[in-house]
């Protein structure tokens, strides 16, 4: 039995997993082969996005840039808990971990994306680590509960003080900085809310971007019927997730439920990401189909 | 029960990892920066083997992928005693099971854990990624080297989505992943050719570093003694004289390329100092 705050967090990462499963199936199917190769650039690049900016946050708290402080502190997300893991190790140089139940996976089997999350495994965690320790991270993911045949997903990411440069050393290892004070970092539990909003809108961002770079005349097009089924798929889920907490389908069960912020402008985030119109075509295909099924306003 | 050809192909598979490790120690121990020197030149030597067999599957009109690399190995000899379990192969993914490594028993008899380690979380990613020309994904979560894990996991992905255009002519019959038939085309009578060449470039990844040190004398001494007691051993307990000719079929050292690096001469001289010959 779970919280209501957990009930939340789960919402929040189901929609953000089907999100990502929605959109890349369209441009697959839209586009077949190309499509593929789109959905990987712009997983690569969500990721490196991903551990750009969470090696700066660990830059401007003083905190070192290694394995300890990637999988450790100050997380972008709450922890989901339906995540089971076996954490085998976890030092300034290796983190080796075994995850036995991964709700995105199961979420992909559930709506037959199997293989696109295969595309998320393969593409997101490489970019987003080796991005994070300025692509020295050594990431090795060779199981995936996204494969056939595995049982588990194995991680082993690994930054050896060996692979670092003299002129790095001092920013990842405190051994190498005499002077340093680790810093003291509030425990206060992360936001689920803004932190899967902003990992919605950046993977839905850089899909667009890519699009718009490899397929200028069929993006937007594209792009609009991925929005359009995700607005579906979430007013569906929503009145579904609603009836099951026996609560009334309003802005405010919406907001808490769902990773994006049911008015628009209030999100912080969009100014970092102006270009491509994405924000106009978001509020446009997504939001003013999903207010209308759900006569929300 | 081994034949002969295994167990020179055994022999040579040893030797190797004796120079490797006699090698790695000189270096650890007279390089200011030695894990990371070390590393580098891993990478280096998988760099070589990944280059090298690219070459030989474009020079044979073989397309580059997974299932290629790991059926039509050129530069890699596949030793007798490797056992492993194939999860998947194809010309896109790779996933393996590595039960019993003949590389991490050497290193673990004869101290070299930390050394094998090294070379298990550089080689095979430098090796596939140069083969790939750094296209494929490459993972290694568990190694024999490690004492907590029971087997290697190796799985390396292959996607012709990140590929570009002409992935069909270079690499792949499919876009889509196509179950393959896989078997290994490899004779045991190429054993030595290929361990003579794989130990060359060992070698001459281990001399790049020469600019910056000075080997130690001892250090390698101590290993040309290390291997050279073992082929003595192999050639008594193989019932053979201990002569050019068997050191020729069982040992991975070989400078009798005039093309071999001077380090490669100077070992080899060494070693036929040491067995008298």
């Amino acid at each position: 039995m779970y919280s209501e705050q957990q009930m939340e967090v789960i919402h929040l990462q189901d929609s953000y997993t089907i999100m990502y499963a929605l959109l890349a199936r369209q441009i697959i199917e839209a586009l077949g082969e190309a499509g593929d190769s789109i959905v990987r650039e712009a997983t690569r690049r969500y990721g490196k996005d991903r551990g750009r900016k969470r090696r700066q946050k660990h830059l401007d708290l003083n905190v070192k840039i290694n394995m300890h402080s990637l999988f450790a502190v100050c997380s972008d997300l709450p922890s989901d808990p339906r995540f089971r893991r076996d954490r085998l190790l976890l030092t300034e140089e290796e983190r080796n971990s075994h995850t036995l139940i991964c709700p995105m996976a199961q979420v992909w089997e559930e709506y037959g994306a199997k293989k696109i999350g295969r595309i998320y495994c393969e593409e997101f965690h490489r970019a987003c680590y080796q991005e994070y320790a300025y692509g020295l991270t050594q990431v090795n993911l060779a199981r995936t509960l996204t494969e056939d045949g595995d049982g588990y997903c194995d991680f082993h990411v690994v930054l050896r003080k060996a692979n670092v440069p003299k002129e790095l050393k001092p920013q990842c290892f405190s051994e190498f900085d005499p002077n340093y004070k680790k810093p003291d970092i509030s425990g206060a539990p992360v936001d689920g809310k803004s932190g899967f909003s902003s990992l919605c809108n950046r993977v839905y961002y850089y899909m667009l971007e890519v699009l718009l770079e490899r397929c200028p005349e069929q993006a937007v097009s594209i792009m609009t019927d991925a929005l359009h089924i995700w607005a579906q798929d979430t007013a569906e889920r929503l009145r579904q997730q609603a009836k099951e907490l026996n609560q009334p389908l309003d802005i405010s069960f919406a907001d808490r439920h769902f990773p994006l912020y049911m008015n628009i402008d209030e999100d912080t985030l969009w100014p970092e990401y102006p270009n491509y119109g994405a924000k106009e075509l978001l509020k446009q295909e997504f939001y003013n189909p999903l207010f209308q099924k759900l006569n929300l306003s | 029960m081994n034949r002969i050809f295994e167990l020179e192909a055994q022999n040579l598979q040893d030797t190797w990892s004796i120079l490797y490790l006699f090698l790695s120690k000189a270096l650890l121990q007279a390089h200011p920066d030695g894990e990371s020197a070390l590393r580098a030149v891993v990478r280096c030597y998988g760099g070589y083997i990944g280059a090298s067999e690219r070459e030989e599957h474009r020079k044979a009109g073989k397309k580059i992928n997974l299932a290629n690399f790991y059926t039509y190995p050129c530069t890699r000899f596949y030793d007798p005693r490797f056992y492993v379990y194939q999860q998947q192969l194809n010309e896109q993914v790779a996933l393996f099971d590595v039960i019993r490594c003949p590389f991490a028993r050497m290193m673990k008899l004869c101290n070299g854990e930390a050394e094998g380690k090294v070379f298990c979380e550089e080689y095979t990613a430098a090796c596939i990624e140069a083969y790939t020309e750094k296209i494929a994904q490459v993972n290694v979560s568990e190694v024999l080297t490690e004492l907590r894990d029971t087997h290697c996991r190796i799985a390396s992905y292959y996607r012709p989505g990140n590929f570009g255009a002409g992935w069909q002519k270079d690499s792949f019959n499919s876009f889509a992943e196509e179950p393959i038939t896989a078997e290994l085309h490899q004779e045991l009578n190429q054993a030595s050719v290929i361990w003579h060449r794989s130990a060359e470039y060992l070698v001459q990844a281990f001399s790049r570093c020469e600019a910056n040190i000075g080997w130690p004398e001892e250090a390698l001494s101590a290993g040309i003694e290390m291997l050279a007691s073992f082929l003595k051993m192999r050639a008594s307990s193989m019932e053979q004289p201990m002569d050019l000719d068997f050191l020729s079929r069982n040992c991975a050292l070989n400078a009798s390329d005039p093309e071999a690096v001077p380090l490669s001469k100077q070992l080899y001289q060494k070693l036929l100092a040491v067995l008298k010959l």
